[in-house]
């Protein structure tokens, strides 16, 4: 048969079970290369990608990016949905009926149940696709991409760049990912690919504009979770996410685990800021990206990391946040997966702690230290999880919630996360989503964390109403844990003279308050 | 032989000490005819009356004959209490001289000082430099191992010779042989702190910019800090940035060691700043000086223009601290005793550390686990005005891991003491010897402000959180930073930086700054 070829080609699961990697850096098989380029064709999002692989439990657009979901982000605007941009963009004669497409999935789905099988396999989904026809694709939107120059382009990158493509039923593909309605069909890794198993994952993660200490609670969690052999996942942002990644990277151990990094964007163009973590992330553990390399940036690709990050780890603890971002869709998406979520608590008048502070007061656990971690893993029934893993690829929907709330059942706190999981049956992500929103009677984190608007000034960001760059950088390495007036010379690196005066001006606004040669926020 | 020939009188000059300082004595010995005796006159001390014995002991030792009359040896002037056994030998060689073994013309004009031993043996006395300043014979003969003190404060004109032992000293006076040359002194310098360079400290910004404007303007220095926080390392650099040593300076150093019988930098003059760092159990008397038989110096002036360092400050006997006021105030200590006055030279630069509580981590830096009530103890531990004294109370932390493994040296020094020497020039054209001693009354002059930074200054007096003495302080510190930043008019950020160097002081008073 021909999908069995296919498989073979992309060569990973053969009759005994075994699982065999692709290569790393060298030529990309076959199957593998043609997945590269799916991933890679323009306007193509994990929703689309899913139906023209044709998986059969993909029977709509589900959790991928939502438009109406995705929450704003740090700038405050709603991100523009894929199917949006394919509207705007992808006008042609045949517009109105694109648009109908994009807008009613159902329709497409409709349309595509044509006479035609949908193809099997990467390869011969591509081909279909070039030659315009495969059955989900009538309106042929992708057949002057799907041209084997992209095939060749995108498997130079990859080869050039030691990136390994991985499908969902191939490669060192994550188990716990195939169970996952919204993983995407084509991962992206650099590093050893083989290191996304054999560990437990939790997630460390937080806001950019953290404050010094919380960098530092980063730090500590990263290094001492990777000595107790627990993997470290978080999303190179600056600030919390770099904390973490280099206190795992700098915890050496004969039982440490390797850290795993998600960047937002495709591996072959990461930010410039978190390129070095990056290099140092692919040498000693994994990066993994579902954006395909040449594709640019788009905002919606961070809400597809964090959906990603979430469906991938067995807890997720948010060291310090603002009232509103990121790290809360993480929060989100791992609640509807029934993944536990934990807080690092902080002081009550510090706006970076102001969501951490929201998520405990709403019931996510307490996490004071590493061993706080290890407790939860434990008690979270994270052994219970990974046995369910173990048992193989599951193909019903919301297989993960079903065996997550029929485990250990443990820990008071985080079981809250799972309270929902009962409604979720045949019906969509979405559906389950918003059933679970609407029923939440336990915590729920937007309700309570978008209490009030963001009126107070935030950590580091918000400082930049400061005209004096000694202003900034004061204010950039004060707490609100009072801090040597040492401590703020040697991190603000000014002299002595320039802080000391700067201090006096910011207090004089009001801005600190120093206490016998300490000095704090206020 | 006639009652006139029978009375032989010998008078020999020398010195006795005098709280830090020596004064000229007349030792006149007159034999005569009696019953054999051996009278002493003219308030000798024990020390004194004892010589007695050792004298008879070493002339008889020394093959010399011990004439069996009556001896009356008058210290003069004789109401000066005489003490020390530094008139031993002249003493010996006034007997010698009366009974005609020396001839008194060959004596003219030479001073003798100097203990003797049973043996004959001519050894050293405490306080050299005083006692030979005090001479004003054209010669001197001094132990040969207080040569190298005697040396250095002899006046000009004024030949020191050294003498081993008494018999050999005879044959020298008689001619029969040559004075020994002068043997280099075996008393080693205490050069502490010599060796010790900032570059050693890591990190430390804030204390180390205390110790320089410390150094540079004389302000006394109060560090307040965790354990660890470096604060002895800091301190014990300080010697080493302040500015070398003057010759007066170097003259009195060395006297004041001298009498306390701890030669300073011998050999040669002392250049380096002495360094004194008494222990908190120190009595008042240690540290002021005195006692009874003879007023020695104290810590505090042994520490003259140099460094009294106080570890632990809050430990310190709280008269002990009360008792530095003066010094602080005058630069000199005056003891008083029913029989005696002394004034003693104290000009130090006081470094005090203490921790901001019991526990050592402060409260401001919320690691606190002191109760109230024992801070509110301990701060009272410190009168108020001690804490006016210091122009620097200085906040430290402790250094980051980073900066204590893999920390970058900092600047050495060589380049601080640099700034330091030049911002003492810059006082001492203004007139001053350093800008702490700038009076009030003249800081307008010396230190005019800019208009933020006597603004900054009202908005402090009128929070409260400054008093106008505390203001001339703060003024006077901002002049020394100014300086070391070779501007004229004291800025804004000088004040700040001077208010900073002071922010401890909330910790220690409730008061505030």
């Amino acid at each position: 048969m021909r999908g069995e070829d296919v498989l073979r080609g992309a060569g990973v699961e053969d009759t005994a079970g075994h699982r065999r990697d692709l290569p790393l850096g060298n030529a990309l098989e076959c199957e593998a290369r043609y997945a590269a380029a799916l991933a890679a064709l323009p306007k193509m999002t994990p929703a689309r990608l899913r139906q023209i692989m044709g998986r059969p439990e993909a029977p709509e657009v589900e959790d991928a990016p939502e438009v109406e979901d995705v929450p704003d982000t740090v700038s405050g605007c709603r991100l523009p949905g894929p199917e949006a941009a394919l509207e705007t963009t992808l006008e042609t004669p045949l517009g109105e009926s694109h648009r109908g497409l994009a807008g009613d999935p159902g329709a497409f789905a409709n349309a595509a149940l044509g006479a035609l099988a949908v193809p099997v396999g990467p390869r011969a989904t591509f081909e279909a696709l070039a030659s315009g026809r495969h059955p989900r694709d009538p309106e042929r939107r992708w057949q002057p991409y799907a041209t084997e120059e992209l095939v060749e382009k995108i498997a130079g990158i990859c080869e050039r760049k030691s990136i390994s493509v991985h499908t969902r039923y191939s490669g060192a593909y994550p188990r716990v990912l195939r169970d996952d309605r919204g993983a995407p069909e084509v991962l992206f890794a650099q590093g050893d690919a083989a290191l996304l198993e054999g560990f437990r994952r939790v997630c460390v993660i937080g806001t950019r504009s953290a404050t010094r200490s919380g960098m530092e609670i980063a730090r500590d969690l990263g290094g001492e979770l990777a000595l107790a052999g627990v993997s470290v996942v978080s999303g190179l942002a600056s600030g919390i996410d770099a904390a973490a990644h280099e206190g795992a990277l700098s915890c050496e151990g004969p039982e440490s685990a390797p850290a795993i990094g998600l960047p937002g964007t495709s591996l072959d163009s990461m930010l410039l800021c978190t390129a070095e973590l990056g290099r140092r992330l692919s040498e000693q553990g994994v990066l993994l990206s579902a954006v395909a390399p040449t594709i640019p940036g788009q905002k919606w690709h961070f809400a597809m990391r964090n959906q990603l990050m979430a469906a991938l780890v067995d807890l997720v603890v948010v060291v310090e946040c603002h009232e509103r971002g990121g790290s809360l869709q993480t929060v989100r998406e791992a609640r509807r997966r029934g993944v536990p979520v934990a807080a690092v608590p902080g002081s009550v008048r510090s706006p970076a702690s102001a969501g951490t502070n929201a998520l405990i007061a709403a019931g996510a656990a307490l996490v004071r230290d590493a061993r706080d971690v290890l407790c939860l893993l434990e008690h979270t029934g994270a052994s219970g999880a990974m046995a369910a893993r173990g048992g193989g690829p599951r193909v019903s929907g919301g297989g993960r919630q079903g065996s997550g709330g029929s485990g250990a059942g443990g820990g008071r706190n985080v079981g809250g996360g799972r309270q929902g999981s009962g409604g979720s049956g045949a019906g969509g992500g979405r559906n389950v989503g918003g059933g679970q929103r609407r029923a939440g009677s336990g915590w729920c984190p937007e309700a309570s964390v978008g209490r009030s608007p963001d009126d107070r000034p935030s950590a580091g960001r918000a400082d930049s109403f400061l005209d004096d760059p000694g202003h900034r950088a004061v204010m950039a390495v004060l707490d609100w844990e009072p801090v040597a007036l040492e401590e703020v010379i040697e991190l603000s690196g000014l002299s002595m003279p320039v802080a000391a005066l700067a201090l006096e001006d910011l207090s004089r606004l009001g801005l600190v308050r120093g206490d016998a040669g300490w000095w704090t926020r206020c | 032989m006639d009652q006139e020939e029978d009375q032989v009188i010998a008078s020999i000059p020398s010195a006795t000490l005098y709280g830090v300082d020596g004064r000229p004595v007349s030792v006149e010995v007159h034999v005569s005819g009696g019953f054999p005796s051996f009278t002493m006159v003219g308030l000798p001390d024990p020390a004194v009356r004892e010589a007695r014995d050792r004298v008879r002991a070493a002339i008889l030792s020394s093959g010399l004959a011990w004439p069996n009359q009556r001896i009356t040896v008058n210290l003069a002037p004789s109401g000066l209490r005489k003490g020390g056994a530094g008139l031993d030998l002249p003493i010996a060689v006034g007997i010698l001289a009366a009974v005609g073994e020396l001839d008194s013309r060959g004596l003219d004009g030479i001073a003798f000082v100097g203990e003797l031993g049973l043996d004959g043996s001519v050894r050293q006395v405490p306080g050299a430099v005083a006692l030979v300043s005090a001479l004003s014979s054209p010669q001197a003969v001094v132990p040969a191992e207080s040569m190298g003190e005697a040396l250095m404060a002899a006046a000009a004109g004024c030949r020191v010779r050294p003498a081993s032992s008494l018999a050999k000293l005879v044959r020298v006076l008689k001619g029969l042989d040559s004075w020994e040359p002068p043997r280099p002194s075996i008393s080693r310098a205490s050069r502490e702190g010599s060796h010790l360079d900032l570059a050693d400290v890591h990190g430390q910004p804030v204390g180390r910019r205390a110790l320089e404007v410390a150094a540079a303007g004389g302000h006394h220095l109060l560090l307040v800090g965790p354990p660890g926080s470096g604060k002895t390392m800091l301190a014990m650099r300080l010697p080493g940035l302040l500015p070398a040593l003057t010759r007066e300076e170097a003259l009195e150093v060395s006297r004041v060691h001298s009498v306390a019988g701890m030669p300073y930098g011998l050999p040669e003059l002392p250049e380096r700043p002495p360094f004194r760092a008494p222990h908190h159990s120190s009595s008042e008397v240690s540290i002021i000086g005195g006692g009874s038989a003879w007023l020695r110096p104290g810590e505090a002036s042994l520490a003259h223009c140099g460094v009294l360092f106080m570890d632990e400050l809050g430990e310190f006997h709280a008269n002990v601290l009360d008792m530095l006021r003066q010094p602080l105030e005058e630069g000199v200590v005056r003891v008083c005793r029913a029989r005696a006055t002394a004034t003693m030279p104290a000009r130090f630069l006081l470094v005090a550390a203490m921790n901001p509580c019991p526990c050592g981590e402060g409260q401001a830096s919320g690691r606190c686990r002191c109760s109230d009530a024992a801070r509110s103890r301990y701060a009272r531990r410190l009168s108020s005005p001690i804490l006016d004294r210091f122009d620097l109370v200085v906040p430290l932390g402790r250094p980051r891991t980073e900066e204590i493994l893999g920390g970058k040296p900092g600047e050495g020094s060589a380049p601080v003491a640099e700034r330091v020497a030049w911002v003492r020039e810059v006082s001492r054209r203004r007139g001053f010897r350093a800008n702490a001693d700038v009076p009030a009354g003249s800081i307008d002059a010396c230190a005019p402000l800019s208009a933020a930074a006597s603004e900054l200054l009202g908005r402090r007096l009128r929070d409260g959180s400054l008093s106008a003495r505390g203001m001339h302080r703060v003024r006077r510190v901002a002049l020394t930073i100014a300086d070391l930043g070779a501007e004229s008019v004291v800025e804004e950020h000088h004040v700040a930086e001077a208010l900073a160097l002071r922010a401890a002081r909330g910790v220690i008073t409730a008061e505030g700054a």
